[in-house]
């Protein structure tokens, strides 16, 4: 059960009956709990347990903790348990295992130690017990609000990621009727994502992963060049779709997420990048992360770049997988950001001299290339692979694909004619999208009921939606 | 606002089901199927050639009843599985005159469902056929579960049926009659990009899927209910292929036991000259070229002349 299939759908729908048919808010917690954990347990045993588990640990330590003493060695000791499980199940489920380790005979196999979302809810563990610790709040919050700011469905899998005192506060007060407001806005979110996902998003990926499946077929650098743009557009409506759901799934009970995204392909620079992308893991990275490092080095003000920027992206890597390809995305972002930051005052300059169009248009695409060149490594299946495509990329004996440029792209002679029918309305649709974003992040965010708005919505979705590959999202593996 | 959202729910439901009947229409006049050429065609073949690419681009009918003197059909599909096999055989038994005999490949890929799944798309304009219906509801329940929402039976693999509706559209409209599949032989396409490419030797996995072998064992049960004899063939692969991947002699047996099971004759090209030359009458280890389609087709009727028809 995936966020945005039919299944999905019925158990927002049974817990939205539910939830509006009860007025006392503690058993309106109590179902959203219920409904959450229906949810986790269709990704196995071991998401339910260890997000529970977790969530208990974390809310009793910082308790006990506070009424105490929260030094460091016990903020280090809990940290320590948070970071150490999500590495261990990250290194069981993604490691090359030998299979006989597992007893396949009781039904315990490498797969079953896959716990979703725990890259996310690790993140909000570790930022609770450091906010107690610093003293920016007391942990006065209840168990079941702190459970369920961990494990409620409509974020679970791959974010937002929130501050759970935040949320709690939400919890205190949910809403006793439903609204125009939150059902209109929640529908349309839910309906943004859903088209995002299963029109755009599925059908580039057909195309993507036969790209990365072959790795060292492609012939030539437009193929390479190719591949990774269009991972990067994939990447987009994937997981800013599965963020729509979220948000508008959250709305729907009258709780208002973080956004997520805020058009990051209009982005000119990649620190502007990183402010549009994935904010919330941003911010996380930033507050918790980036803050100390140059804090601690702020007299010496290009060591406190390098390190503050490395250190980000170094954990930033390390939280996406174990394997080298992240560490080389990682170092491809330190590179760019550390680049940028030494050259500010040229930029600024730059800008200055030409007009704002002009240079939007310069350097939207530059940005967009430059991203999507160390996406290579973030898709690619391992490092390898990886070097394949850079190699193919720069190979400019091979710029061109061997039949006449026209002919491979515009008439379809590297795909065949189904092929190419389904990528050009994928792109037809990315772009029309892309173009007019911020109107259509206007409309869907419009909190009056229109029937013909949501119709055309479903219907775009229904007609146009491709729905075979159980819409499992890029970023669950995370 | 209850009322709002039930009218939007009906007004979504009544325009799905138009579409719904609009696909329908376009998808049966949609000419890059076979399964629509067999059911919407006659013609009385009395030998059918049944299997999956290395049958539709290895037998040319047209060659073979030259040199057999028996009309022949080549109901082979590209890509397809026994459960695509099964399928389409029950489809033409049900529109064409019953054939006399069915030579049924089963070739290195056969039973691999890396290689050959089951393509259960094509057959979304065949839902008041009760056997489809039974065989997808069996295969495929997630897509079958999924088709309770009107239009879901073609947009669930939309990345398929999409295309199709538009192209049975416009077939329709332009009033284009194809004529792709008239002896159900096709030249194959989309090796262009591939030709430089040294053929591929890469190790099969030994897989054995329980499904194929549940609805290979089926197609012959049909058969024998329709008194259809059933041979059972093997085309030529190239030599270095078969040995490097030393499961397709366990595979082999597999075959053998299930042939010797129905009392089928069974016969093989593994040994043949041509399986040496890959320049010549290859294009990947287990589909052969125009020109070895041409040398292929030979031998084999001599083979069907000395043993079958004689």
């Amino acid at each position: 059960m995936t966020p945005g299939t039919i299944n999905y759908f019925y158990l927002v729908a049974a817990a939205l009956v539910l939830f509006y048919a009860i007025k006392q808010n503690n058993i309106k917690q109590w179902i959203l709990l219920a409904a959450s954990i229906v949810f986790l347990s269709f990704f196995g045993v071991a998401s339910v347990i260890v997000c529970i588990s977790l969530s208990v640990l974390n809310y009793y330590f910082a308790k006990h903790a506070h009424r105490t003493d929260f030094n460091f060695t016990k903020l280090a000791l809990i940290n320590t348990i948070n970071i150490g499980i999500l590495f261990l199940l990250r290194f069981i489920v993604e490691i090359d295992l030998n299979p006989k380790l597992f007893p396949a005979e009781l039904g315990i196999t490498q797969k079953s130690f896959f716990a979703l979302g725990i890259g996310f809810y690790s993140l909000q563990n570790i930022a609770f017990q450091i906010d107690v610790f610093k003293k920016r709040y007391k942990p006065d919050i209840s168990l079941m609000a702190y459970t369920l700011g961990n494990v409620f469905f409509a974020r679970l899998a791959s974010g937002p990621i929130h501050n759970i005192n935040t949320f709690q506060k939400q919890l205190v007060n949910l809403p006793i009727k439903f609204t125009e407001e939150n059902i209109t806005v929640g529908i349309q979110r839910i309906l943004l994502g859903s088209i995002k996902k299963f029109v755009v998003a599925e059908r580039l990926a057909v195309d993507v992963n036969q790209y990365f499946a072959h790795p060292f077929d492609l012939l030539s650098s437009c193929d390479a060049l190719f591949a990774c743009i269009f991972y990067t557009v994939e990447l987009y409506f994937d997981f800013s779709g599965y963020i729509d759901i979220a948000i508008g799934s959250a709305k729907l009970f009258g709780i208002q997420f973080s956004e997520n995204f805020n058009m990051p392909l209009r982005a000119k620079s990649i620190s502007e990048w990183w402010r549009r992308w994935h904010i919330t893991l941003i911010n996380w990275f930033t507050q918790y992360i980036y803050y100390p490092i140059s804090y601690r080095y702020k007299s010496k003000r290009n060591l406190a770049i390098v390190l503050s920027i490395g250190g980000t992206f170094l954990v930033s890597a390390v939280w996406h997988g174990l394997g080298l390809t992240y560490l080389f995305w990682g170092l491809i972002h330190v590179f760019y950001l550390v680049l940028e930051a030494f050259s500010k005052k040229n930029l600024a300059a730059l800008e200055q001299k030409l007009k704002p169009r002009l240079y939007a248009a310069l350097f939207i695409p530059i940005t967009i290339l430059l991203v999507s060149f160390s996406n290579i490594f973030f898709r690619a299946n391992n490092i390898y692979e990886a070097f394949g495509i850079v190699h193919t990329l720069f190979d400019w004996n091979h710029f061109w694909p061997p039949l006449s440029f026209k002919d491979w792209l515009l008439h379809g002679e590297r795909w065949d004619v189904r092929e190419l029918f389904n990528f050009r309305l994928a792109a037809f649709v990315a772009v029309l999208y892309l173009v007019f974003e911020q109107k259509c992040l206007g409309i869907v965010n419009e909190n009056k009921y229109s029937i013909f708005r949501i119709v055309f919505m479903l219907l775009i979705l229904i007609l146009l939606g491709v729905f075979d590959s159980g819409g499992r999202f890029l970023y669950m593996e995370f | 606002m209850l009322k709002k959202i039930i009218i939007t729910i009906l007004i979504t439901l009544v325009i799905l089901k138009i579409a719904e009947f609009a696909s329908e229409w376009a998808v049966e006049r949609y000419p890059g199927s076979k399964t629509n050429y067999i059911s919407q065609k006659k013609f009385d073949a009395k030998i059918i050639y049944h299997g999956a690419c290395e049958v539709e681009w290895g037998i040319n009918p047209d060659y073979l009843d030259t040199l057999i003197g028996i009309k022949s059909y080549n109901l082979a599909k590209q890509g397809s599985s026994f459960v695509d096999n099964y399928l389409d055989l029950h489809i033409y038994l049900k529109n064409q005159q019953k054939p006399e005999y069915l030579f049924l490949q089963v070739g290195p890929e056969a039973f691999n469902i890396s290689k050959n799944d089951a393509e259960v798309y094509n057959y979304v304009n065949y839902f008041n056929d009760s056997t489809v219906v039974d065989v997808l509801k069996t295969e495929d329940r997630r897509y079958m579960s999924s088709t309770v929402i009107p239009y879901l039976k073609f947009s669930f693999y939309n990345n398929f049926n999409l295309y199709r509706v538009f192209s049975g559209f416009l077939h329709r409209v332009a009033n284009i009659n194809d004529l792709r599949y008239t002896n159900g032989y096709r030249v194959p396409q989309g090796f262009d990009s591939r030709v430089n490419k040294p053929l591929l030797t890469k190790i099969d996995e030994n897989s054995w899927n329980a499904q194929e072998e549940k609805y290979f064992r089926k197609i012959i049960l049909l058969c024998k209910s329709q008194k259809i004899k059933v041979i059972l063939f093997r085309t030529p692969s190239y030599l270095p292929y078969q040995t490097l991947n030393p499961f397709l002699k366990q595979k082999n047996k597999l075959i053998q036991t299930i042939a010797s099971d129905f009392e089928l004759p069974y016969f093989e090209f593994e040994n043949i000259e041509m399986n040496k030359d890959s320049s010549n009458f290859f294009i990947t280890p287990c589909n052969l070229s125009i020109k070895g389609v041409k040398k292929f087709n030979v031998i084999f009727s001599k083979q069907l002349k000395d043993s079958i028809f004689k």
